[in-house]
C-alpha cells in the first residue's frame, strides 16, 4: 500500500467505529484525486510523494476531532447514566458523599490553619530571600539598640537592606473613647525593604525617619481602616490620637500584609523618630546603646547565603562594639546586642514566637486529619467494591450487548469522579463549618494569633480534592477489573457470586487499615484529653474561680505619674464600693497571661556559683492582692497601707525563693538587693501563674506604694457570679475616664483556660476527629458486612436448611467483623506505640503509653464493631430459609 | 462564525462541493478544511450525502462526500460576509458538472 493511504488507514483507528469506513474513503477519494493530478505513482519522483505524505499528515487533525466529538458526547451520556445511578443507589451515595464531605472537609480546615499560622511565606516581594534574626541560641529575636541598628544598617554589603521594628500596644483615639490597639515602631525603609504596596495613600519616606520628634505620621492597617474608620477613603490626611499624641495617617497597608510577626496583626505603625514621643517613659531610648528594643528583618544580597551573612553580620556586630563578650549567662531579654552570638534564620514567613506554641500541635492536628482522609477514602473504596459485587450482572449485559470494554470503563470513572465532586463540594461546605467553629473558638479566647480568619485555603482544597477523585478512580474502576476479568456467561448466569466473603479479600484488608488508623488517632485523642484534665486538675496554688481582671496602661493615655496614682486610687474606691464585689487590688503580671518580668537580684548572704544567674521572675502589687487572688501567706506579713514610698522598702518572696536561696535559713527578716536593698517581710505559698504546666519560679512580690507598675490590672474578687461584677465594673471604668482603654476585661478562670488554648484546641479537635474515625470505621465495617450477608444469602439458606441455628449464623457474621476488628486493633496498637513519640513535649502529666488509654481505645473501638457487626448479623437470622435458597 | 470557517462555506456556497475541491479553492489544509466542513454539517450549515457507487466506479475512483448549503447555511454566510466582506475576497464561481452529483 502506498504510504499515504497506509496513514490514512491508520489514523482511521482513532476515529469513531460508526464513522470510520466512511472517513477513510472520503479521504482516500482526497488523495486519489491529487494523485489523478499528477501521474502515475510509478513515474512520480521522490518530492511528489514526499508532499502526498505530508498531506496526509493533516488528516489526522480531522480523526482528532471526530473522536473529541464522540467523546465529548459519550460524557455527556455517562455523567447523565452516572447520576441517575446514583440516585438510583441512594443509601450507598449519601455514604460515600458523606463520608468523603467529612474527610476533606477536615483535611480542607485544618490545612488552612496550620498554612495560615505556619508555613505561608510573608506577603512581601521576594519573600524567600528574608532573613530574621535570633539572639544566640535562644528562640526569642534578637533585640536591638536604635545606636546600633544605625551603625550597622548599611555596613553589611551582604544584607543591603535592614529594616528595624518594635511592635508596642497603643491606645488609638478617635474622638471621645481610646482603644487599644497592636502598634508598631519602625524603621522608615520598612515597607519599602519589604516590597510592600500602600491600598491608598503613601508610606514612610525617608526623611520622615531622620529627627526625632519631627513627623507625626502614622501608617494604618487595613483591617483598622475597615473596622474602626468603615473603610473611609479620605483617611489619609486626618489626624489621629495615638498615646494621646495627634498623629496624621499618610496611608493604609494592603489587606494582606499584617506586619511581619506572625499571629499578630498590626492596627497602627509609626517612624522610629517617633519612639520617644510616643512611648510614655521612652525619652532617651534612640540614644541608649544598652536598650534593645528593635527586633531587624532584612533582604540578602543576590547569591549570597545565610551563613556568610550570618557572619559578615556578626563581624561588623563585634567591630562596632569592641567591649562584646558572651556573657556568662546569656539573658534572652536584656542587653541582646551586645551577645556576638546572633542567627541568620530564613525570613520567608517573618518572626513567629507568637505562633511556637500552635506548630507543633497544628501539625499533629494535620497528621489526626491526615488518617481521618485515609479512613475516608478506605470506606468510599470498600462501599465501591462492595457495590462493585452487585453490578457484576449490569456490566456482563451491556458488554454482552456490544459495549466495549472501554465504553463500561469510561462509565466507571465518570461514575468515580461523580461522586468524588459531589463528595468534594460538600466537603466544601464541611469546610467552611469547620474553620468558622475554629474563629469562633479563636475568638472567645484572649491572646491567639488574630491572623487566623475563617477562609479556606484553595491549595489544601485542591490537594484533597485530588485525594478524593484519585480514590474514586482507582476503586470505581474495581468493578470493571472484576467484570472485564470473569467470564462473560457466568456474570450473565449470576450477578451475584456465592463466593468472595472468606479470606482476607482486599475489602478486609481496608477495614483492617481503617481500625488501625483510627486506632492510632483515638489513642491520640485519649492522650491528649488526659493530658488536658491533668493540666485543669492542677492546683495553682490560687483560687481563680471568682476573681475578675482589667488591665490599663495610664501611660498610653498620656497620664504621668501623679494622675495615674490618682486614676489608680478613683479605680480602687469606686470598684470597692459596687454591690458583689469582696475585696479589690493592683498586680503589674495577670496570672496566666503571657507578661513577664524577669530580672536579677542579689540575697544577702546568699554565694551565687561560679556562673549562676540570680534569676527572679518579679511582680509589682497592691496591698490586699494577696488575699484577692486566694494566694495564702506561708510566713510574715503582706503589704500594708503603712508601706509606703517614704517607708522602709519591703519585698515578698515565694516559697520557690526562700528554698533556693535561703537554704533553711528564715527568710522573713533577711534583704535583697535590686538596685536598693529591701527588707523581705513575707513568704508567699508558691503559685503557678504563667502557663499551669511551668514550674513555679522564684519570685519577688515588690509593693506599688514604692515602685511603679508599667501597666497595671485591677484584680476584683467578686462574693457572687463574677460576671455580673465584670459589667458593673465596666461601666465604672467608662464613668471614670473613657479615653483609657481597659483591656483583659475578663474572669481569671476564662485567663487560665486562655492559656491552655493550644492544649485544649488539640485535645478538642482530635477527640473530634476520633470520634468521626470510629464512626467511619462503623459505617464501613456495616457496609461491608451487609454486602457480605447480600452477597451469601444463598449460602446461609441452604445453612438454614442444613439445621443451622441462628445463633450459628449470627456468630457467623459476626465473628468476620470482629476478627478483622482485632487484626486492626492490633496493627493500631502497634501503630500508635510508634506514632505517640512526636507526642513527647505536648503532654502533661501523662505518659505517652498510659496503659488505660492503650486498652480503652481497642475496646472501646470494639464494643462499636460489634455493633456495627449485630445489624447485618441479625438481618442474617431473619432470612426465610426457602427466599434464600430461591435467592439469585 | 471564524474567518475561515466562512471562507469553507464560501467556497461551498459558490460550487465548490467536496473536500479536495474546497481544499483547492481555498488553499487551506486538509486538516482545517473537513473538521470545518464536519462543524458546518454538525451546525445545520451544510447537508452532505455519498455519490452513488456506480458513478465513482465508472470514473474510477472511491466515492465523494459532497456538501450543499441549507437555507440555515445561507442565512450565516450573509451575515458573516457582511463581517467579514467576503463577497470581495471570495473565489470565483466555478459550475460543475451536473452528472458528477448523485
Amino acid at each position: 500500500m502506498k504510504p499515504h493511504l497506509r496513514l490514512i488507514a491508520l489514523l482511521g483507528l482513532i476515529v469513531p467505529r460508526h464513522l470510520r469506513a466512511g472517513w477513510r474513503q472520503e479521504w482516500e477519494g482526497e488523495f486519489r484525486y491529487r494523485e489523478s493530478q499528477l501521474d502515475a505513482w510509478e513515474r512520480l519522483d521522490w518530492r511528489d510523494k514526499l508532499d502526498l505524505f505530508r498531506r496526509s499528515t493533516s488528516a489526522f487533525w480531522d480523526a482528532l476531532w471526530l473522536f473529541r466529538q464522540q467523546l465529548e458526547a459519550g460524557m455527556f451520556l455517562d455523567l447523565r447514566y452516572g447520576a441517575r445511578m446514583l440516585i438510583r443507589h441512594k443509601g450507598f451515595t449519601a455514604a460515600a458523599v458523606v463520608t468523603l464531605a467529612l474527610g476533606i472537609g477536615a483535611n480542607t480546615a485544618i490545612f488552612s490553619l496550620l498554612d495560615k499560622i505556619v508555613v505561608r511565606a510573608l506577603p512581601v516581594e521576594q519573600p524567600d530571600r528574608l532573613v530574621t534574626f535570633l539572639g544566640g541560641a535562644e528562640r526569642f529575636p534578637l533585640a536591638m539598640s536604635y545606636p546600633m541598628y544605625t551603625a550597622i544598617r548599611d555596613r553589611v554589603p551582604l544584607i543591603p537592606a535592614l529594616a528595624a521594628y518594635s511592635p508596642r500596644p497603643f491606645s488609638l483615639a478617635d474622638g471621645a473613647a481610646a482603644d487599644r490597639v497592636t502598634g508598631a515602631v519602625v524603621s522608615g525603609n520598612y515597607f519599602s525593604m519589604l516590597g510592600v504596596r500602600p491600598a491608598i495613600g503613601r508610606f514612610f519616606a525617608p526623611d520622615e525617619d531622620r529627627t526625632p520628634g519631627t513627623h507625626a505620621v502614622a501608617v494604618i492597617g487595613h483591617g483598622l481602616w475597615r473596622r474602626r474608620f468603615g473603610s473611609d477613603p479620605a483617611i489619609v490626611g486626618r489626624s489621629i490620637s495615638v498615646n494621646a499624641r495627634p498623629f496624621t495617617v499618610i496611608g493604609v497597608a494592603p489587606p494582606e500584609f499584617t506586619g511581619t510577626t506572625r499571629g499578630t496583626t498590626v492596627d497602627v505603625y509609626v517612624p522610629t523618630v517617633m519612639a520617644p514621643t510616643v512611648l510614655p517613659g521612652w525619652s532617651r531610648v534612640l540614644d541608649s546603646p544598652n536598650w534593645g528594643w528593635l527586633h531587624v528583618i532584612g533582604r540578602l544580597a543576590p547569591g549570597a547565603t545565610r551563613a556568610q551573612a550570618q557572619a559578615a553580620f556578626m563581624e561588623v556586630a563585634a567591630e562596632l562594639d569592641p567591649g562584646a563578650k558572651p556573657p556568662a549567662a546569656p539573658d534572652p531579654m536584656i542587653l541582646a546586642d551586645r551577645r556576638p552570638q546572633v542567627q541568620v534564620l530564613d525570613g520567608s514567613g517573618g518572626y513567629r514566637e507568637e505562633v511556637e506554641n500552635l506548630t507543633r500541635p497544628l501539625q499533629l492536628l494535620m497528621a489526626a486529619v491526615g488518617f481521618v482522609l485515609l479512613i475516608a477514602c478506605a470506606n468510599v473504596a470498600n462501599l465501591l467494591l462492595a457495590r462493585a459485587v452487585t453490578r457484576r450482572q449490569e456490566i456482563a449485559i451491556r458488554l454482552a450487548a456490544g459495549a466495549s470494554r472501554w465504553r463500561i470503563v469510561r462509565q466507571l470513572l465518570t461514575e468515580g469522579l461523580l461522586l468524588a465532586g459531589v463528595g468534594g463540594t460538600a466537603g466544601l461546605f464541611v469546610a467552611a463549618q469547620l474553620t468558622a467553629l475554629l474563629t469562633s473558638v479563636q475568638q472567645q479566647v484572649t491572646y491567639l494569633p488574630r491572623t487566623i480568619d475563617g477562609t479556606i485555603d484553595a491549595r489544601a482544597l485542591a490537594f484533597t480534592l485530588v485525594i478524593a477523585i484519585v480514590t474514586g478512580i482507582a476503586f470505581g474502576l474495581a468493578p470493571a477489573r472484576q467484570a472485564l476479568s470473569s467470564d462473560l456467561v457466568s456474570g450473565l448466569k449470576s450477578g451475584v457470586p456465592g463466593r468472595g466473603a472468606r479470606g482476607l479479600t482486599l475489602r478486609g484488608v481496608l477495614i483492617v487499615a481503617q481500625v488501625a488508623l483510627s486506632v492510632i488517632v483515638l489513642v491520640g485523642a485519649g492522650l491528649c484529653l488526659k493530658g488536658v484534665r491533668a493540666l485543669q486538675a492542677i492546683d495553682t496554688g490560687l483560687q481563680p474561680s471568682r476573681v475578675v481582671t482589667a488591665s490599663f496602661d495610664p501611660g498610653l493615655a498620656g497620664y504621668d505619674e501623679q494622675r495615674g496614682r490618682r486614676f489608680v486610687d478613683a479605680v480602687t474606691r469606686r470598684v470597692a464600693a459596687l454591690p458583689g464585689v469582696e475585696s479589690v487590688a493592683w498586680g503589674e503580671i495577670v496570672p496566666f497571661s503571657d507578661f513577664f518580668d524577669i530580672g536579677s537580684a542579689s540575697v544577702e548572704g546568699y554565694r551565687p556559683e561560679p556562673g549562676e544567674r540570680m534569676a527572679f521572675d518579679f511582680n509589682t502589687v497592691s496591698s490586699g492582692y494577696f488575699r484577692t487572688i486566694g494566694l495564702p501567706l506561708a510566713s510574715g506579713r503582706e503589704f500594708t497601707s503603712a508601706d509606703t514610698a517614704t517607708s522602709l522598702p519591703v519585698v515578698l518572696i515565694n516559697e520557690a525563693a526562700a528554698r533556693r536561696y535561703w537554704r533553711g535559713r528564715v527568710p522573713v527578716g533577711g534583704h535583697i538587693n535590686r538596685g536598693r536593698s529591701a527588707e523581705v517581710i513575707g513568704v508567699v505559698r508558691d503559685s503557678r501563674v504563667k502557663k499551669v504546666s511551668d514550674e513555679t519560679k522564684p519570685t519577688i512580690y515588690l509593693p506599688l506604694a514604692q515602685n511603679r507598675g508599667a501597666n497595671m490590672t485591677l484584680h476584683v474578687r467578686a462574693s457572687g457570679d463574677p460576671r455580673s461584677v465584670l459589667s458593673r465594673i465596666r461601666q465604672e471604668l467608662q464613668a471614670i475616664d473613657p479615653r483609657l482603654p481597659a483591656y483583659n476585661l475578663q474572669t481569671l478562670d476564662a485567663q487560665k483556660n486562655g492559656s491552655l488554648y493550644a492544649e485544649r484546641l488539640s485535645a478538642m479537635l482530635l477527640t473530634l476527629f476520633g470520634a468521626l474515625a470510629i464512626a467511619l470505621v462503623a459505617v464501613g465495617l456495616y457496609g461491608m458486612l451487609s454486602y457480605s450477608v447480600a452477597e451469601r444469602t444463598r449460602e446461609i439458606g441452604v445453612r438454614l436448611a442444613l439445621g443451622a441455628t441462628r445463633g450459628d449464623l449470627m456468630s457467623m457474621v459476626i465473628r468476620r467483623g470482629l476478627v478483622l476488628t482485632v487484626l486492626g486493633a492490633m496493627a493500631g496498637v502497634a501503630g500508635a506505640l510508634a506514632a505517640v513519640r512526636v507526642l513527647k513535649g505536648l503532654l502533661f502529666g501523662v505518659s505517652p503509653t498510659d496503659p488505660q488509654v492503650f486498652v480503652l481505645v481497642p475496646l472501646g473501638l470494639a464494643a462499636v464493631a460489634l455493633l456495627a457487626c449485630w445489624i447485618p448479623a441479625r438481618r442474617a437470622t431473619r432470612l426465610n430459609p426457602l427466599a434464600a435458597l430461591r435467592h439469585e | 462564525m471564524t474567518y475561515v470557517t466562512a471562507t469553507i462555506l464560501q467556497a461551498v456556497a459558490s460550487g465548490y462541493r467536496y473536500g479536495f475541491d474546497v481544499i483547492d479553492a481555498t488553499g487551506l489544509p486538509g486538516g482545517t478544511v473537513y473538521p470545518a466542513l464536519r462543524r458546518l454539517e454538525d451546525a445545520g450549515h451544510l447537508s452532505a450525502s455519498w455519490e452513488k457507487e456506480s458513478i465513482a466506479r465508472a470514473e474510477p475512483r472511491p466515492p465523494r462526500r459532497y456538501y450543499e448549503m441549507t437555507r440555515a447555511g445561507r442565512a450565516a454566510l450573509a451575515q458573516a460576509a457582511k463581517r467579514y466582506r467576503l463577497a470581495e475576497q471570495a473565489p470565483p464561481a466555478k459550475a460543475r458538472p451536473r452528472s458528477s452529483r448523485a
